[in-house]
């Protein structure tokens, strides 16, 4: 149930977050029209790989444990690191966002999620409301995404992420989704989200 | 159309900064990860940013372990990078370790390539002239490197007089990627890309003399090119056979670095056919020919001596050794290579700031990130 959860939330979040993006694509193409053609690498040098540096794997390890309070010597989380290392970024360059190394951030937060969700002292500290009987899944889901994605997006990213994610995780929770595995997928969509990724 | 969705998706997270958000931007470009939900450090740096003290939110950030064991680390193992791919996925070794230990301590780092002195850790298995192990299972364990290191001798390790060391250009691992077969003309290499931040490319320049240069270097490479020596070969070889002097009697065995005061070491007299008039190294005697030419501005003040200890002062005290630590600082928090005429000049601020502080890499780091505007976003930043 936790690794299907993860996977319909991860394709609904990247899909919220391309929408989003999709929405502004046709005023950025016009815009784009306007201007000196340049090159696609030209563009990225100059306005986004020049600034923004993506984890490597040692910065996943400890960033997902810092974030989640799992210690990376966690033994479960050490066998999926092991798993996944070599598929993680080897250095701070954003053109290594490649889809392996997101398979690797996606195997390594789902990971991270499920030893802190066995803790609800863990997820206290992410949500200090956390209780195992009627949940409030937009509290829960803001309180991930507010945690993980602090100093990472603006408000109105996290807002409206809170929201297609609440929505999501409600339908979950009337469906009978144990308070554990919703709190793991709010976990989980959000640890393994972007805008952790980058720095 | 993908990459264009992607970069769209990313403008959009950027945004107008709270002090916050300043805070936990500096502490994961100082430290190459995302800090803990309600980090009493995090908290600490709000604090001085809201007051407007930067250089202390840096310096908050600079006693993390994360610094040590992810930023710092990964910063330092570039050094070791010798095929300059970027990637951090070699294994920590005697080399980055001395650069982390004089980092948190504050030692004066003209003095990294030329100091009797390394970093090994207080760990199991111990430290060893003759393999990484003792590295790489302490990094393989995540031994805290802000606490575990601990400073040694490289003259004791290594049986050999104190005045033979010399800081990284006798750690076992830059005696493995410049000292192994070859010629010992790969540790100048090495030197110019580590240290200066420049390929032999960039400084060759064939107006320098080419007195020093060896018997293994044709004189005639190509006969159906006239003086071709004289305009192209001797443009690198000038330099190189100049210093590599300094490294004569150095060699790497295949797992020890081995130094032997009785002679030359024979690498230094192969193919000497070649170029029958050319230099015959007869001890370890280097020149330094750095302020002719295309590197003028380099202003090295020790144009010659003897032994690699004073071959590294001669690199470490020249004004573009400052300029490339402040150089590779900039790229590690800024994440990319200054370009601009501002940029260029505020590095330029950087290498002084860094001198005038006795080259105290710490205090580089924390000036570099209270300053640079890739991490505040201000536009009264320094560049």
């Amino acid at each position: 149930m936790k690794y299907l959860n993860l996977i319909l939330l991860s394709f609904f979040f990247i899909s919220c977050s391309m929408q989003s993006s999709l929405e502004n694509e046709q005023v950025q193409e016009d815009e784009l029209a306007l201007q000196p053609k340049r090159s696609l690498p030209d563009i990225i040098e100059e306005q986004y790989s020049s600034s923004i540096g993506i984890l490597s794997y040692q910065g996943v390890l400890q960033s997902m444990s810092n974030l989640t309070g799992v210690p990376i010597t966690n033994n479960r989380v050490q066998v999926v690191y092991n798993d996944v290392k070599d598929l993680l970024a080897g250095t701070n360059q954003l053109n290594l966002y490649t889809p392996s190394v997101q398979q690797g951030y996606m195997k390594m937060a789902a990971e991270f999620c499920s030893e802190m969700t066995k803790s609800e002292s863990l997820i206290r500290n992410i949500y200090p409301s956390y209780s195992t009987n009627n949940l409030n899944i937009e509290n829960l889901v803001d309180a991930f995404v507010n945690k993980f994605w602090a100093g990472k997006a603006n408000q109105d990213t996290k807002d409206s992420a809170i929201e297609d994610y609440s929505v999501l995780l409600e339908d979950f929770k009337t469906q009978g989704v144990r308070s554990a595995d919703l709190a793991f997928s709010a976990c989980v969509g959000s640890l393994a989200a972007l805008p952790v990724m980058i720095y | 159309m993908k990459v264009l969705k992607f970069l769209i998706l990313i403008a959009s997270i950027s945004f107008a900064q709270t002090s916050e958000d300043i805070a936990i931007k500096m502490y994961s470009r100082l430290t190459e990860s995302i800090p803990a939900t309600n980090s009493s450090i995090i908290q600490t740096m709000k604090g001085h940013i809201q007051n407007g003290d930067f250089l202390s939110a840096a310096k908050e950030a600079t006693q993390s372990n994360d610094f040590y064991n992810i930023g710092l680390k990964n910063f330092a193992k570039s050094f070791t990078d010798v095929n300059n791919e970027g990637s951090i996925r070699m294994p920590l070794n005697d080399m980055s370790a001395t650069i982390i230990g004089f980092t948190r301590d504050d030692i004066d780092f003209s003095t990294i390539l030329s100091a009797d002195t390394f970093y090994r850790l207080n760990t199991t298995p111990a430290f060893s002239i003759a393999n990484n192990t003792h590295y790489e299972s302490a990094e393989n364990s995540y031994a805290n490197l802000k606490t575990s290191l601990v400073a040694d001798t490289i003259s004791s390790v290594n049986n050999f007089a104190p005045s033979k060391a010399a800081g990284l250009l006798t750690t076992r691992a830059f005696a493995a990627n410049s000292y192994e077969a070859g010629t010992n003309r790969a540790a100048v290499n090495n030197i110019m890309n580590q240290f200066f931040c420049k390929t032999m490319e960039q400084v060759q320049d064939s107006t320098r003399p080419a007195t020093r240069v060896a018997r293994d270097v044709f004189i005639v490479p190509n006969p159906t090119i006239p003086h071709l020596f004289q305009t192209r070969c001797s443009g690198c070889h000038g330099l190189m056979d100049g210093m590599r002097g300094a490294f004569a009697h150095y060699h790497f065995n295949e797992r020890t670095m081995v130094y032997d005061d009785s002679k030359v070491h024979d690498k230094y007299s192969i193919n000497a056919t070649n170029n029958p008039t050319g230099y015959i190294t007869t001890d370890d005697s280097w020149i330094n020919l750095l302020n002719y030419g295309v590197t003028e501005s380099f202003k090295s003040t020790l144009l010659s001596g003897k032994g690699a200890k004073s071959l590294g002062t001669a690199i470490t005290t020249s004004k573009q050794f400052s300029v490339c630590m402040s150089q590779r600082v900039y790229k590690k928090l800024c994440l990319k290579d200054p370009s601009t005429t501002s940029e260029k000049n505020y590095i330029l601020n950087l290498a002084n700031e860094f001198k005038n502080n006795s080259y105290n890499m710490k205090k580089l780091f924390e000036s570099a990130a209270s300053s640079a505007r890739c991490i505040t976003d201000s536009e009264g930043g320094a560049l």
